[in-house]
């Protein structure tokens, strides 16, 4: 105590004060990689990714089957959902609350999501649990027993779950959106239908497990205070013997973007804001423009600081959040921007977001744009590195989306690459104002004759399902 | 990790005989001659550092007329300072790579900023010119109480249960208004709000000895320290009005609140009981661990009752502080409370039985010892896994000094937790989650369109 008393005293005397009109000149930041991984294959197919890591004593898992939502046809969608919900609904030996229970006794959690290429299970747990995680791991996906009186829950919880998120003006726009966007493809289906959800029966869940689950395809990432040598004889105890069919295929390249802007309303009478979401097809992660593009979406409306949000919400008020991010499919990436606006702001506020559009494609971004957009995103890689669950979703997504082996590696190289005139030319390229897609949720008696300005087509209205 | 020997030394308890129930956040700590309380905790494993700020003022601080203030200062503290112009304190540290938000609470206003280490002189910079030179500006406070009402629009007015969450649940489980107001505000008073309203505010709340500040991640100390004592050391102790009086009346018997809300497709019923205990007391350990029992995660009580067994409910939420403050921010006087979206040919009055009777089967038998285990388990997991950000720790060092009035707390309390026994949790939730204690909200869903 004392010691340290003198070191503080000391530190306090030298304290001289301050130039505060200026930021403090600061090092360059360390260098940041994704911590080193170990990779092997399961006689059965199975891919397994090891990162050990000794910073807590915890253990976090990924587990993925290629396929998920793009791999059910259109009148079951819900299907995936339903399916990888029922996993941890019951196996041969287990009910759901014994599952959950199991879970708990490990110290964590156990989950299952259906993605558009993928099903994943999330595991955590104690780190000297990490065999119990396995096992649970392995029988929910090897023995799932899918009760009927589980799936008949699971259905009639779907319909009121689908009727709450309908309360939803987000909700509703990402429906219509992503039916507009990617029109006839599996990717335009995110979410059931009444209709859909009432085709749902333990034989189709039965038949679509036994389609997506097999070891071949599958990936299992483990990160935490585990040995190779732990990892390899945990990941052969649980799923050696498992024997199984081929992978399911990928979906279908997506189909080409529109050649002309259509605004899509959904109405939503007595709303007191517009939702809107707009977009357009860009590219993938490995494509060499991507980080271009990466950089010019960062710049205008990546984070907080960015264009739109400063603009849109900061200095004109029209709304509490509005952002820009690229998103990916296996087949298909798109550009898109969400936002809800106040109802009478609507026609300003959206004539704003696609100056912004022309604004980004027409000049290049500032030095000062550039310098922010680049250290952002190399400053959030560092802090996703921070947690177990940050690493285990660099690892899935680097092979879940089959990723270069040192994309993340050079990540942040790639990011401080890249110049003003490659964010311009990415954005002329990849940020399409005239072939947007814009789909709008809100009171239409208000909202139509302002959005019909944005378009030379009529204003298409579209249904809750999106159609 | 640490080295045990390190450990030893440094720890101020007596070590436990058996394994620490997680591993310790060392930490060090000192005070400015201003006031400002500082803790420093280093871990070099990302090159990453938070620098974090608690602000002694919440919802609960404000005077009747200006509800809604310390939220509304919150969105301030971002828009501008002496040095430093309007918009560029985001704009700013995302130069540098980093990240920043702040939160308002019913006790305390938290800041926070995430930085590439070699950055956090920034973060340190705009803070202490924020805190020591805010610009309180008429346009500023204009557009920011724009913002602010856009924001309860948004998740209150606008929003399925969102009146219900924020609003109403805790005008009628709370009788003194320093409890009972939201803090998001009420729109009348944030439009009345004067510069001078503003002003006085910050004057009397942003003072360094109403503000503790803690740094954590890949740091060095020595530098820290003289970091922030050369950034905050030369800013004065400003005097504050006496504190609010926040007692609380006893319960005045059950009651039943209805409510309706047009955005919400399905009804909902809510609950609280009043009376809530104080931190670091056995009873305040018991029912943040029932809280978990009873509605976190699919092996709970009341998700295995009511939407498994009965299949009454859709989804459910609750636990200690519930749903005025999340449970580890909990602060007496409060309450436990819970909230069950149910189908909509189930009444109200179905699902306050089950709720009501299950209950009262845990007052009179408590938790089983395997289910309390289970809890335990995962509640230590769960605080392991707050622990793996600096941010996380940080945030822990806080809420430890603040609330626990000492750092050190957020080392010791874990093991506080494990040593809940069945009989403490069934004594805890007879004693306090009496009918007496209890008001019900049964909100009609909206006509389906």
């Amino acid at each position: 105590m004392i010691a340290a008393l003198a070191v503080l005293s000391a530190a306090l005397a030298a304290a001289a004060p301050v130039d505060m009109s200026r930021p403090p000149e600061v090092a360059p930041m360390r260098a940041v990689k994704l911590p080193p991984r170990q990779e092997w294959r399961l006689r059965n197919g199975m891919a397994v990714v090891l990162v050990t890591d000794k910073r807590v004593p915890l253990v976090t898992a990924r587990l993925a089957f290629p396929g998920g939502e793009a791999a059910i046809p259109a009148e079951d969608a819900g299907l995936a959902e339903a399916l990888a919900e029922l996993l941890t609904d019951g196996t041969a030996k287990k009910s759901s609350k014994e599952i959950a229970e199991a879970a708990e006794l490990f110290g964590g959690s156990l989950s299952a999501g259906a993605e558009p290429d993928a099903i994943v299970l999330r595991a955590s747990a104690l780190a000297d649990k990490a065999d119990a995680m396995a096992s649970l791991l392995a029988e929910v996906v090897r023995s799932p027993s899918f009760p009927e009186a589980e799936v008949a829950l699971r259905k009639a919880n779907m319909k009121e779950e689908l009727a709450a998120a309908r309360a939803e003006s987000d909700f509703l726009a990402g429906v219509a959106f992503y039916r507009k966007m990617f029109a006839g493809h599996p990717y335009a289906v995110t979410a059931p239908t009444d209709a859909s959800i009432e085709r749902i029966d333990r034989a189709r869940v039965l038949a679509a497990y036994k389609r997506l689950f097999t070891p071949s395809g599958a990936l299992l990432v483990l990160v935490g205070d585990l040995s190779r040598r732990d990892a390899e004889a945990l990941a052969v105890r649980h799923f050696g013997t498992w024997q199984g069919g081929p992978a399911a295929a990928d979906a279908p390249p997506v189909p080409r973007g529109k050649a002309d802007r259509v605004v899509y309303l959904l109405d939503r009478p007595k709303s007191s804001q517009v939702s809107f979401i707009i977009g357009n097809p860009a590219v993938r992660e490995d494509n060499p423009a991507y980080f271009d593009l990466l950089i010019a979406n960062q710049v205008l409306g990546g984070s907080f600081s960015s264009r739109l949000m400063r603009d849109i919400r900061e200095t004109k008020g029209y709304t509490y959040g509005i952002s820009s991010r690229l998103e990916h499919r296996l087949t298909g990436s798109l550009f898109k921007i969400r936002t809800p606006v106040r109802t009478e702001v609507a026609e300003p506020a959206l004539a704003a977001i696609l100056g912004h559009l022309d604004r980004i494609r027409k000049d290049e971004p500032s030095a000062e744009e550039l310098k922010q957009a680049k250290a952002y995103l190399a400053g959030s890689f560092a802090r996703s590195l921070e947690t177990q669950n940050g690493v285990a979703e660099a690892v899935l997504k680097l092979r879940a989306r089959r990723l270069p082996d040192g994309w993340y590696d050079s990540y942040v190289e790639r990011v401080q690459a890249v110049t003003g005139a490659g964010a311009k030319r990415a954005a002329e390229v990849f940020i399409r104002p005239d072939e947007l897609t814009i789909v709008a949720v809100g009171d239409a008696s208000k909202a139509a004759s302002a959005l019909a300005k944005f378009t030379k087509k009529p204003v298409v209205t579209v249904d809750q399902d999106g159609n | 990790m640490k080295g045990l020997l390190l450990a030893g030394l440094l720890a101020a308890v007596p070590a436990a005989a058996s394994e620490p129930a997680a591993p310790r956040i060392d930490f060090s700590s000192f005070t400015l001659a201003n006031g400002l309380r500082v803790v420093l905790s280093r871990d070099a494993s990302v090159p990453v550092a938070a620098m974090t700020m608690i602000v002694d003022v919440g919802g609960r601080h404000e005077a009747p007329g200006l509800s809604g203030f310390a939220h509304l200062f919150e969105h301030l503290m971002f828009e501008g300072s002496k040095h430093v112009a309007r918009g560029d304190f985001d704009k700013l540290l995302e130069t540098y790579g980093g990240d920043n938000n702040a939160s308002t609470h019913e006790d305390f206003t938290f800041y926070y900023e995430q930085v590439p280490s070699n950055a956090l002189p920034v973060a340190v910079w705009l803070d202490a010119d924020r805190v020591g030179a805010l610009n309180v500006a008429p346009e500023s406070v204009k557009n920011q109480i724009e913002v602010v009402k856009e924001e309860k629009r948004m998740r209150v007015d606008n929003e399925p249960y969102g009146a219900m969450l924020y609003v109403d649940m805790a005008s009628h489980t709370f009788s003194n208004w320093q409890n009972s107001h939201p803090t998001i505000g009420s729109f009348a008073d944030l439009d009345a709000a004067s510069l001078k309203d503003v002003r006085a505010f910050f004057e009397a709340y942003y003072s360094p000895d109403n503000i503790i500040v803690a740094i954590v991640g890949d740091i060095d100390l020595d530098a820290t320290r003289a970091l922030v004592a050369s950034y905050f050391g030369s800013m004065p102790a400003k005097p504050r009005p006496k504190a609010a009086d926040t007692a609380e009346p006893a319960p005045a018997g059950e009651r039943t609140v209805k409510l309706a809300d047009e955005h919400a497709k399905l009804p909902a019923l809510g609950f609280t009981w009043k009376g809530g205990p104080e931190r670091g007391t056995d009873d305040y350990y018991a029912l943040l661990l029932l809280g978990k029992a009873l509605f976190s995660g699919k092996s709970a009580r009341l998700y295995q009752r009511l939407v498994k067994e009965s299949q009454a409910a859709v989804s459910l939420d609750g636990g200690l502080g519930f749903p005025i403050s999340d449970a580890d921010e909990y602060k007496a006087p409060g309450a436990f409370g819970g909230f069950v979206i149910h189908k909509r040919e189930k009444t109200a009055s179905e699902l306050k039985a089950l709720v009501a009777a299950e209950i009262a089967r845990i007052a009179k038998e408590g938790l089983s010892a395997s289910e309390l285990e289970r809890v335990k388990t995962k509640f230590r997991s769960d605080w392991l896994r707050g622990q793996e950000t600096s941010l996380g720790r940080a945030q822990r060092l806080l809420y430890a000094a603040l609330l626990d009035g000492d750092p050190e707390a957020a080392n010791r309390e874990l093991s506080r937790f494990m040593a809940v026994t069945p009989e403490m949790v069934r004594r805890a939730a007879a004693a306090r989650l009496t009918p007496a204690a209890a008001t019900w909200f049964e909100l009609a869903a909206g006509e389906d369109k």
